[in-house]
């Protein structure tokens, strides 16, 4: 039983570090239909800059998380600007091509001029929380920590997208680009504004990949890979369903592991395929 | 016109005779260069470091001191290496070696890291009768098929750790063992070579898991462990990542066994794991001692800019460079024929230790126990030569 009970907690609070990370990928695309293959390197420069600032002056790497929010706000913001803006009047599916093979080049470049400047070897940062434990069951309070976040996050948005003018803005070109234009709105800041979110957002999720495990230059693409399979779960440009969809690649991971750590991946991903068979757009897509 | 012919013949064969020596002397070679990829990128990095400069200093390091005696010249030449990075795949890795195969001035070919990507690059050495000394590679799959064209450095993966369980055995103190390997060919032979030893001596493999290399969420694997309960933990894998993130999870875990092996500790996993590192105990293929080799090492590495500790592969490397060495000088020609045959048959010390090929081609050179002490990987084994003594974590 309690063997039982520490995998779904650890099921649960790992796929909230997966949710953390896909969230961002999530709402770029549910706002500019273009699918970001260089989230992952976004993640990973989060990590890096993480890891260096850690290095120098010993902070608390969250704290140092928190202060790169802007600054990959700005990065993403410029991204856009420079590389997704110019595709943005292309018809639909020459967009999602399009953005697909800019971004696809983007990460590559990224991750190679990171290996050349910062060195292609893992690095992490050496900080850990205590664990909270209640007999043989431990709770890491590091993923909990992440678990939180992404719940808030998730509240947070949901507020944003509601209350604020540029949230309801994001919300009506993601509903209706023209509609939206035609009151007003100026789609394309939104789009730039959508992307430094999301590059936030995966610049957060980059700090507790560097604590939780480590990074390299060339991870990006291994992890976009698998975050795209969770938005896809969830249902495309849902947040929720990036949750939850985390949530089930988290459980099943953990549970199959616990028997046979070679059938873990592959039974999250015959779960992801399934779910596809019964509904296509995902859990929560519409 | 007959006669002309023939004085002509004559008059021609007299030139060749003459100038024949000069125009084979301006065939000799310039200098010595030898082929080879390293994964400067891709997920071995960690682990390779920057191997290229150090070949680059040990070639300077000779090069300083006149170069490589070559008999057949009567002189020494100096040694260079062409280095391509096959960013830790082995579809880049055939690719250059078959690019420096059309190159005639190639005098060897040095092998890149891993046995999954020398795998690929020995059909080119035996395909384009090459000789390769192969560096940072040594399971059974490579040795398994015939090829003349290849040797190595390393002792059977099999046999790389069969110095910890004697150490275990002399200090006492613990009894049960846990092993988690990462799938690849490497990680697995060296944990079931280990995995026996401990047997043979006596104690207990209580829980041995082998996990794919992408494996990032090891609680599954660590709940059971926990369940198990080892005195000690040994984690083999050829990705840094790997076993950083399996020590962190199992630090989160709060699980504190006495002792825990990694099978390759690098300056990165130390820093990645701050003082949890400290007395993690690992392998390096180097010990302390006091020939014109260890001053050679040292200085090599140190020119490289790390220490041995933080590379410990760097030691393959220096031994596979000083057999390069010893035999073109052995040998006394380019020829490669004549060299790869030296290449199986020579019989020397690099380091102060035996080197020489088994029949089957694997090296001589084997793995000494070392422990993170201060924040450095220093040698606890062979006991007279050790810098410190081997300590358990609690």
């Amino acid at each position: 039983m309690e063997i039982a009970v520490q995998l779904i907690i650890a099921g649960i609070l790992q796929g909230g570090v997966y949710a953390l990370a896909a969230f961002g990928l999530s709402l770029i695309f549910g706002v500019s239909d273009v699918l970001n293959l260089a989230h992952g390197e976004f993640l990973m420069l989060g990590g890096l800059f993480t890891f260096l600032l850690f290095s120098a002056t010993g902070l608390n790497p969250f704290l140092i998380g928190l202060m790169m929010v802007p600054f990959a706000f700005f990065l993403g913001y410029i991204f856009d600007r420079f590389l997704m803006r110019p595709l943005a009047g292309k018809k639909e599916h020459i967009r999602l091509m399009s953005s697909i093979l800019v971004t696809l080049g983007a990460a590559l470049c990224i991750a190679d001029v990171t290996s050349f400047l910062a060195g292609a070897e893992e690095k992490g940062v050496d900080y850990t929380l205590p664990s909270f434990f209640w007999g043989d069951i431990y709770i890491s309070y590091l993923r909990l920590l992440a678990m939180i976040m992404i719940a808030g996050l998730t509240v947070g948005i949901h507020f944003y997208l509601k209350k604020t003018f540029t949230g309801r803005a994001l919300r009506a070109t993601t509903q209706n680009i023209r509609g939206a234009m035609l009151v007003g709105v100026d789609t394309r800041r939104i789009r730039s504004v959508t992307f430094g979110i999301g590059s936030g957002l995966a610049s957060i999720a980059g700090v507790f990949y560097v604590v939780l495990l480590s990074i390299a230059p060339d991870m990006g693409l291994g992890v976009t890979i698998k975050y795209l399979c969770i938005i896809v779960l969830g249902g495309l440009g849902s947040l929720i369903g990036s949750l939850v969809g985390g949530v089930i690649l988290g459980l099943t991971e953990s549970i199959v592991s616990y028997y046979s750590p070679h059938w873990g991946q592959t039974a999250a991903f015959l779960i992801l395929v399934l779910i596809l068979l019964i509904r296509p757009k995902g859990l929560f897509g519409k | 016109m007959n006669k002309k012919l023939i004085g002509f013949c004559l008059v021609f064969l007299m030139a060749v005779a003459i100038i024949g020596p000069d125009l084979i002397r301006a065939e000799e070679p310039k200098e010595i260069k030898i082929g080879a990829t390293i994964a400067l990128s891709g997920r071995f990095k960690g682990l390779v470091g920057t191997f290229d400069k150090l070949g680059d200093e040990w070639a300077g390091l000779v090069n300083e001191r006149g170069g490589i005696y070559v008999k057949e010249y009567g002189k020494k030449l100096p040694i260079r290496f062409e280095v391509y990075d096959d960013a830790s795949k082995p579809e880049n890795a055939r690719k250059f070696y078959e690019k420096m195969a059309t190159d005639p001035s190639i005098a060897f070919f040095m092998g890149p890291f891993s046995s999954f990507i020398s795998n690929a690059a020995t059909t080119v050495a035996g395909k384009h009768q090459i000789p390769m000394q192969m560096v940072c590679a040594n399971d059974a799959v490579l040795f398994e098929k015939p090829n003349y064209w290849r040797v190595g450095s390393l002792v059977p993966a099999e046999d790389e750790w069969e110095r910890l369980a004697p150490l275990y055995k002399k200090k006492g103190g613990v009894k049960t063992f846990a092993t988690l390997s990462m799938d690849t060919l490497h990680n697995k032979g060296a944990t079931k070579g280990f995995e026996a030893d401990l047997k043979e001596n006596g104690f207990e493999v209580v829980y041995s898991e082998i996990a794919p290399p992408p494996t990032k969420n090891f609680a599954p694997m660590i709940t059971r462990l926990r369940k198990a309960n080892p005195d000690v933990v040994c984690i083999e894998a050829l990705s840094p990542a790997f076993t950083i993130g399996f020590l962190k999870q199992m630090r989160e875990a709060g699980f504190k066994p006495k002792e825990i092996i990694v099978g390759h500790v690098t300056k990165h996993v130390i820093d990645a794991l701050g003082p949890y590192a400290e007395n993690i105990t690992g392998l390096a293929y180097y010990y302390e001692g006091d020939t014109q080799d260890h001053e050679d090492y040292l200085e090599v590495v140190s020119r490289a800019g790390f220490t041995w500790g933080e590379y410990m592969e760097s030691g393959i490397r220096f031994w596979a460079y000083t057999r390069i060495k010893q035999t073109i000088e052995t040998a006394g020609t380019l020829d490669r024929k004549k060299i790869m045959e030296t290449m199986w048959n020579m019989k020397s010390k690099i380091l102060g230790l035996d080197n020489y090929v088994t029949k089957e081609g694997y090296g001589a050179l084997g793995a000494w126990p070392c422990q993170v002490q201060g924040g450095g990987f220093v040698s606890i084994w062979p006991l007279d030569r050790a810098l410190k003594i081997h300590k358990y974590r609690q």
